[in-house]
């Protein structure tokens, strides 16, 4: 007798993955009290997983290997820096490197979900995990930020599944609904409500409000990958809505791209030298340029899949650099974090020739042809000014680099040398992220 | 050559590497491994100049989503000679940076920058395509940021920066527009005319307003002006090398690049003449009321580079090209003159304070007169005159308008240098005592000079040469610049610049105070008012903005459930 896995519409290689970071969530969870609490064992218990997850990936059809090698990767990224939380929360480390992998688990379900109940499940998995270490840090901000990320989480949820129950009242079936089914206005609402509550994960304006304090309240060992795993999920989840149903639901994520841009953009501008809240709502113009993408006619989605997978690259960057310092006070990063944090702060403004850059340029090309003028305007300005909010800090951070001359390296240095790395090689060969999405 | 030139953006990169990990040690020789980059540029760049043949670099499908996703790296005889130029002025630069930052503390850094700045330059003038100017293009507005911003403590420079930033960031928008909107396989530079790529909507007026806006910012044309004046807060040599002579001058060599699709639109065309000729004319009236040396300068930088629009826009674009050449021998020439006689005043800037302490230095004396002579066009002996005169009878000819304004312009080109030299160099100094002199510090700088003094003399009589070298690379050139250029227009150019400087002197015999401070005029480096009061409307909202995320629970769940609802309501409304 041969084994005959169930059709669930799920690639057999996201399933594959899936199950080797679930296998890796139970294992640290039950090996690493055993062994010994420190950081370093969970790392080494965990990264096998990851790695492993991300290699399974290669394999998998375009463009979920995109979705699954980027999302094992900065889970990697992630793990790497646990040691930066050993100072903080000494007692969790463990349950964090779990849930890093549990998370991503979830997010590669909601990346590569064949109908709307996988995106309910993988989404929900992620948005826990994600909530859960939002809480874990000292103090009770985090605490706070999570409750609120939480709650409207759930009610975000509770629109999603409002849709969900609309479109199988309209369709009688839980699959992405298809263009044709959208004239029926029941499900055409319900499509609405399911983008909406898909795009929560991206934070978009208007749903971005408990995204935001969590991103800025978060320990920066676990922000970044909080933004990048959820971004990247909900991109490829939405690409798969709007390649179904087509522009009814494309013109709704175009301009709530565009107004998020607008939002993000003077959001960050206020800030100031506030690095975190910066960097928080530039989550949010991030989470934008990713909306307007999927928007953006038949190539939207791919265009979308590859600008989160850079962005989480360079925010993984950010945030690694960041790591061990949780009030983000820059003056006091030695050689290698300024240099790692400045990189990542060029990318993230767009500056060529890194990543950020070519894929700022990708999303202009598609929302050009098929967003129009007007919101491809609003990117270009988002995208041309935000350089008066990363570059501020630039001028201190180079002054900075000549003050220390001999440090030691930071606990987190391999997961900056990996984002780091990834960063740059992007940056000189972006075609090599498109070649996980789309042949030819 | 051209083969290796087509390299040329990698050859500042190892010293950049090199002075960034501390080789060599000792502080005293910070920067040395940077000085052979800039040296090596020159060389190269003019031995394939002189051989006039052409080589590119292309890689496909480095970027599989743009129309033009290549590498393209072109170097062609238009190419290598804005290296050459480029190497020239930066070589001059480098060495004088050696004793202009002798005591700083941040040399190394400086000179990362600088190195920074001239691998961007160079991939900015050999890009092929849009993608790869875009590099550069991007490249040369940071490193010009980061250089201005360069002394922290200096009260006002990363406001300075930052405008800087801004004005760039609308060009840079531009050209990222441009290349997002080229039709599927266009994007190489020298065919954006082709009828397959004038296809878009808009078509090649569009197209080449992109690129005028792109080059209007980065040439400080137009309202666009207002970032270079306060891009003087950074050090002299910056404001020589990447504020007069290169980076700013990147804007004319664009639309001299594309002149091609400029001729196919006519509106651009007359746009570029009009908002050349009123910035010559309002930055040439502006000079003459400033209050700080290098800021009075820095306005006449902004009008000379009007006067190379208005070339470009009247159909000129070789004139352009050969004032963009000697502008950039004789306006290095006139800052780093300038920038002796603040050195050795201890960075002070006002003209107040400079008064008379020119005389000092003999060769900032005899620099900053040459350079002065340079700029108002003094015939057979300077280089400005063969250019300038070339723009002016190239404007008399097609448009006669632009052509008479250019020309009567002259008059306010020696009233502003006239006035700059005569209270600096002309006049008793106010307090002779304030001036500290360091022979060896000042050698580096004096030995910078002379190169300069040379080329701002010499440079006016390679225009044949040029014309001969470049092909059709910088357009159909009508009129080869004679060796004896005693025609009329150039003649009464000259001596309406003669009067000028001559009423200046006058005006600064009589009343010296007035002349070195007018009333109206700061020597700070803040925002233009108007720009002042754009910055904060926008950072009002900004703030307004960012209060509404107020932390408090029930006004992000009614505001997430309003707009949703509101954005149903929309979708179904609007099906």
């Amino acid at each position: 007798m041969t084994f005959v896995p169930p059709n669930l519409g799920m690639s057999n290689h996201a399933l594959l993955a899936i199950g080797v970071l679930v296998l890796g969530a139970i294992v640290v969870l039950l090996l690493v009290n055993v062994i010994s609490t420190k950081a370093t064992v969970a790392v080494g218990l965990g990264v096998p997983f990851a790695l492993v997850a991300a290699i399974v990936g290669l394999q998998a059809p375009l463009p979920f290997a995109l979705a699954i090698v980027g999302l094992s990767l900065v889970a990697t990224i992630a793990l790497l820096l646990l040691p930066a939380l050993e100072a903080e929360v000494p007692a969790q480390v463990a349950e964090t490197a779990a849930l890093l992998l549990l998370g991503t688990a979830g997010a590669i379900a909601l990346a590569s979900a064949g109908d709307l109940l996988q995106v309910v499940v993988g989404l929900e998995t992620l948005a826990l995990s994600a909530v859960t270490l939002v809480a874990i840090g000292r103090g009770a901000r985090p605490l706070e930020a999570a409750f609120k990320y939480f709650v409207l989480g759930a009610i975000s949820l509770g629109g999603l599944l409002y849709g969900l129950g609309l479109i199988y009242l309209g369709t009688g079936s839980f699959g992405f609904p298809k263009a044709a089914q959208l004239s029926n206005t029941t499900t055409l609402i319900g499509a609405v409500l399911v983008g909406l509550g898909i795009a929560f994960e991206l934070a978009v304006f208007p749903l971005h409000w408990g995204g935001l304090d969590a991103y800025t309240a978060a320990a920066p060992a676990l922000a970044g990958y909080v933004m990048s795993a959820s971004k990247l999920a909900a991109a490829f989840a939405l690409g798969r809505l709007v390649l179904a149903t087509g522009v009814p639901v494309a013109q709704v994520l175009v301009w709530v791209g565009a107004v998020t841009i607008v939002w993000g953009t003077f959001g960050a501008l206020a800030q100031g030298r506030d690095l975190r809240r910066m960097l928080g709502y530039s989550a949010v113009t991030h989470a934008g340029f990713i909306a307007l993408a999927v928007g953006s006619g038949p190539s939207g989605p791919i265009t979308a899949a590859f600008y989160a997978a850079v962005y989480g690259t360079m925010a993984m960057l950010v945030f690694a650099a960041l790591a061990t310092t949780p009030t983000g006070d820059i003056s006091t990063l030695g050689r290698f974090r300024s240099a790692a944090l400045a990189l990542g702060l060029f990318s993230l403004s767009g500056i060529p020739p890194t990543p950020g850059f070519w894929a700022k340029l990708a999303v202009l090309v598609v929302a050009w042809q098929a967003a129009g003028a007007i919101p491809t305007l609003i990117a270009v300005a988002g995208g041309v000014f935000s350089v008066l909010y990363y570059l501020r800090p630039i001028p201190e951070i180079f002054a900075a680099l000549r003050a220390s001359a001999a440090e030691r390296l930071p606990v987190t240095s391999p997961g900056i040398a990996l984002a780091a790395a990834l960063v740059i090689i992007l940056g000189l060969f972006p075609g090599l992220a498109w070649t996980l999405a789309r042949a030819g | 050559m051209s083969e290796l030139l087509a390299w040329a953006w990698i050859f500042a990169l190892p010293g950049l590497v090199l002075t960034a990990s501390g080789i060599p040690k000792d502080q005293k020789r910070a920067g040395y491994a940077s000085l052979p980059g800039p040296v090596v540029l020159l060389v190269i760049a003019a031995i394939a100049f002189a051989q006039g043949t052409e080589a590119s670099v292309t890689y496909l499908n480095w970027l599989p989503f743009l129309a033009d996703g290549a590498f393209r790296s072109l170097a062609d005889p238009l190419s290598a000679l804005l290296l050459a130029i480029l190497g020239f002025v930066a070589s001059l630069v480098y060495l004088y940076s050696l004793g202009y930052m002798a005591d700083d503390p941040g040399k190394r850094r400086f000179f990362v920058y600088l190195d920074l700045f001239v691998a961007s330059m160079a991939t900015l003038v050999l890009a092929g395509n849009l993608a790869v100017l875009l590099i550069g293009w991007t490249g040369v507005g940071i490193s010009s940021f980061l250089l201005i911003s360069f002394w922290r403590d200096k009260p006002g420079t990363l406001g300075a920066g930052l405008q800087a930033l801004a004005a760039n960031a609308i060009g840079d928008g531009a050209l990222l527009l441009a290349a997002s909107i080229v039709p599927s396989g266009c994007g190489a530079l020298v065919t954006l005319h082709t009828a397959e790529c004038t296809r878009n909507p808009g078509g090649a007026e569009f197209l080449a307003l992109l690129l005028f806006i792109a080059a209007a910012a980065k040439s400080a044309q137009g309202p666009l002006y207002f970032w270079l004046p306060n891009a003087m807060a950074g050090p002299t040599p910056i404001s020589a090398l990447i504020h007069a002579a290169t980076m700013v001058a990147a804007g004319v060599y664009l639309l001299v690049r594309t002149h091609a699709l400029l001729a196919l639109a006519p509106n651009t065309m007359l746009a570029i003449a009009a908002v050349g000729v009123a910035t010559a004319l309002a930055a040439s009236v502006a000079s003459y009321f400033q209050a700080n040396f290098k800021k009075g300068i820095a306005y006449s930088t902004v009008a000379q580079l009007g006067y190379m629009f208005a070339a470009v826009g009247v159909g000129a674009p070789f004139a352009a090209l050969f004032h963009l050449f000697t502008h950039a021998a004789f306006k290095a020439l006139l800052f780093l003159a300038a920038g002796i006689v603040i050195h050795g005043a201890a960075g002070r800037e006002g003209l107040l304070d400079l008064r008379g302490l020119g005389r000092f230095f003999p060769y900032s004396r005899w620099g900053f007169l040459i350079g002065s002579l340079a700029l108002i066009g003094m015939p057979l002996i300077t280089a400005g005159s063969y250019s300038k005169d070339s723009i002016i009878e190239a404007g008399l000819e097609k448009q006669p308008i632009v052509g008479w304004l250019l020309l009567g312009g002259v008059i306010l080109t020696g009233l502003y240098i006239g006035r700059l030299f005569s209270i600096v160099y002309l006049a008793p100094a106010n307090d002779p005592h304030t001036v500290h002199r360091d022979p060896d510090i000042e050698r580096p700088m004096n030995w910078a000079l002379v190169p300069l003094m040379v080329g701002a003399v010499a440079f006016g009589w390679l225009g044949s040469y040029l014309v001969g070298h470049l092909g059709d690379t910088a357009g159909e050139i009508e009129h080869v610049p004679s060796l004896i250029n005693l025609s009329l227009p150039g003649l009464a150019a000259f001596a309406l610049g003669a009067i000028g400087f001559a009423i200046a002197w006058w005006l600064s015999q009589r009343a010296p105070a007035q002349a070195a401070a007018p009333a109206s005029a700061d020597t700070s480096y803040g925002a233009a008012t108007w720009v002042r009061a754009i910055a904060d409307a926008g950072y009002a909202v900004s703030s307004g903005l960012a209060r509404v995320q107020s932390g408090v629970l029930p006004r992000y769940a009614f505001g997430s459930l309003l707009a949703v609802a509101a954005i149903v309501l929309v979708r179904v409304s609007l099906r």
